[in-house]
């Protein structure tokens, strides 16, 4: 993708963006939702980021990959997102499992599902800098110098977010841990 | 950084962190979702970003004959002709979208030819912008099947019943020709301007007539389909559709159909996204209001 970024500076290359889109599609899906979008907006918030990204094509570069670039729009958008949904007043966290499980092999994917609410809870309760760094790192492998790059602060900040997101991700988890054990001896009153 | 591993790579393979983590990494959106989004995407920039070469070489066709039946009316009556026209071949447009297809609509296709056709396009674009409606933000959500309204697109069994009260309806307060879809339509984001199609050889007046003829057919087909169930197979179509077709004077209705078909295969979320992009793009359209029920039931 990388190679082909040159090619990207004439604008309306169609085919080169629908295959663009198809590429890094569930990746920018993932960032927004992980980054607070809810599942139900995520779907628009997408569209917005590709929207986006086909009307500032031609100012594409090439100087970071396609995948930072529109990683960087998505985080843009997710936090313009998480802007309006605060003055809605909307809770951002843990979607509900749809109740679209009416097959035996959906219990799995309601598993998934649940596991993925806690997920966004968790990050939920970071500092968004933080989330930001860890949601990149952890979940969708970039590099330090990347998301250094992506954030414009220096490796060092990416490093010790990263580190603070880790102990926050951990704590958090444990002290789930800890409630649905007691809940499950009955004391979670 | 460059020595700091992957937390994944260090946690504790029965850790709950590293559960989360792996269900975060392998997070998909929905089945069918990618390309449901290309074709919103489609619909967000002019269609013919998505289409390639083929929609542009539709989109020329339709572009082309606007222009040339637009050149032969004179200026002074422009207009009126134009809406005149536009309700007749909107009529016969729409009556053979009816199951029945009947050779006399055939035959007034044939009679009408495209030119009154593209002059309905042509008077299209003279549309005021006053006059669109405003599109208002859905306010609920998921929608059910049973808040899509009745057929949609080709709108058969109401047309067939009154073929020119759907028509009558659109126009009763302010004679708005229904807007379609075509090159120089706006796109939902004014900062993008749609890809402008290279004009190609213009195809006779026969072989459009029977090209909107066997479009008609489909979408009739497709009709049949999403009423009878068969909705993966529609969606299949209609995705094949829209590769090989973007730009047609009956894209509203594959659209609205598109829609309806997703909104009944209970891709809900699809469905309303898709719709929001149908009000705005076709402001004038007779499925408008449908659309709308759609979005405010969700």
């Amino acid at each position: 993708m990388i190679a082909r970024s040159s090619s990207l500076h004439s604008a309306g290359c169609c085919l080169e963006f629908e295959e663009i889109y198809r590429t890094h599609h569930d990746f920018v899906w993932r960032t927004l939702r992980r980054m607070g979008v809810g599942e139900r907006d995520a779907m628009d918030a997408g569209q917005k980021v590709f929207l986006i990204a086909h009307r500032r094509l031609s100012t594409f570069d090439g100087r970071s990959t396609v995948k930072t670039w529109l990683c960087g729009i998505a985080l843009r958008v997710a936090s313009d997102y998480r802007r309006s949904a605060t003055s809605r007043r909307e809770v951002l966290v843990a979607d509900t499992p749809c109740g679209a499980s009416r097959e035996a092999d959906q219990l799995q994917r309601l598993e998934e599902r649940e596991r993925l609410a806690i997920l966004d809870e968790v990050l939920s309760e970071m500092p968004v800098e933080q989330r930001a760094v860890f949601v990149l790192f952890e979940l969708e492998e970039l590099s330090g110098e990347e998301i250094a790059a992506l954030l414009a602060v220096p490796e060092g900040t990416v490093r010790s977010r990263l580190r603070l997101a880790r102990r926050a991700f951990s704590k958090s988890v444990t002290s789930r841990q800890s409630q649905s054990v007691r809940l499950a001896a009955g004391g979670g009153s | 950084m460059t020595n700091t591993k992957r937390w994944l790579d260090e946690l504790p393979l029965e850790s709950h962190e590293r559960e989360l983590l792996l269900v975060g990494k392998s997070a998909r959106p929905a089945d069918g979702a990618i390309d449901a989004n290309w074709r919103a995407l489609c619909l967000a920039l002019g269609t013919t970003a998505a289409a390639g070469a083929v929609a542009s070489s539709a989109a020329a066709n339709a572009v082309s004959a606007s222009t040339a039946a637009a050149s032969s009316v004179s200026a002074s009556t422009a207009v009126s002709s134009s809406l005149a026209a536009s309700k007749v071949a909107g009529t016969g447009l729409l009556l053979v979208v009816t199951k029945s297809l009947a050779v006399g609509v055939a035959v007034g296709f044939a009679v009408m030819g495209v030119g009154t056709v593209a002059v309905r396009l042509s008077a299209n674009h003279q549309q005021p912008a006053a006059s669109a409606k405003p599109v208002q933000a859905p306010t609920a959500r998921q929608p059910s099947e049973a808040a899509m309204p009745a057929p949609m697109a080709p709108q058969a069994d109401r047309i067939a019943s009154s073929p020119v009260s759907l028509l009558a309806g659109a126009s009763s307060s302010v004679p708005a020709p229904r807007e379609r879809a075509s090159a120089s339509t706006p796109t939902l984001n004014p900062a993008i301007a749609p890809t402008t199609a290279t004009p190609a050889a213009a195809a006779s007046p026969e072989d459009k007539a029977a090209s909107l003829l066997q479009q008609a057919r489909e979408l009739a087909e497709l009709k049949r389909l999403i009423d009878s169930g068969a909705t993966t197979e529609a969606l299949r179509r209609l995705d094949k559709n829209f590769s090989t077709d973007a730009v047609s004077v009956l894209s509203e209705e594959r659209d609205a159909l598109y829609v309806q078909a997703l909104a009944r295969a209970q891709r809900h979320q699809e469905a309303r996204s898709f719709a929001r992009r149908f009000l705005v793009r076709y402001p004038h359209s007779p499925y408008f209001e449908a659309m709308r029920q759609l979005l405010g039931k969700e």
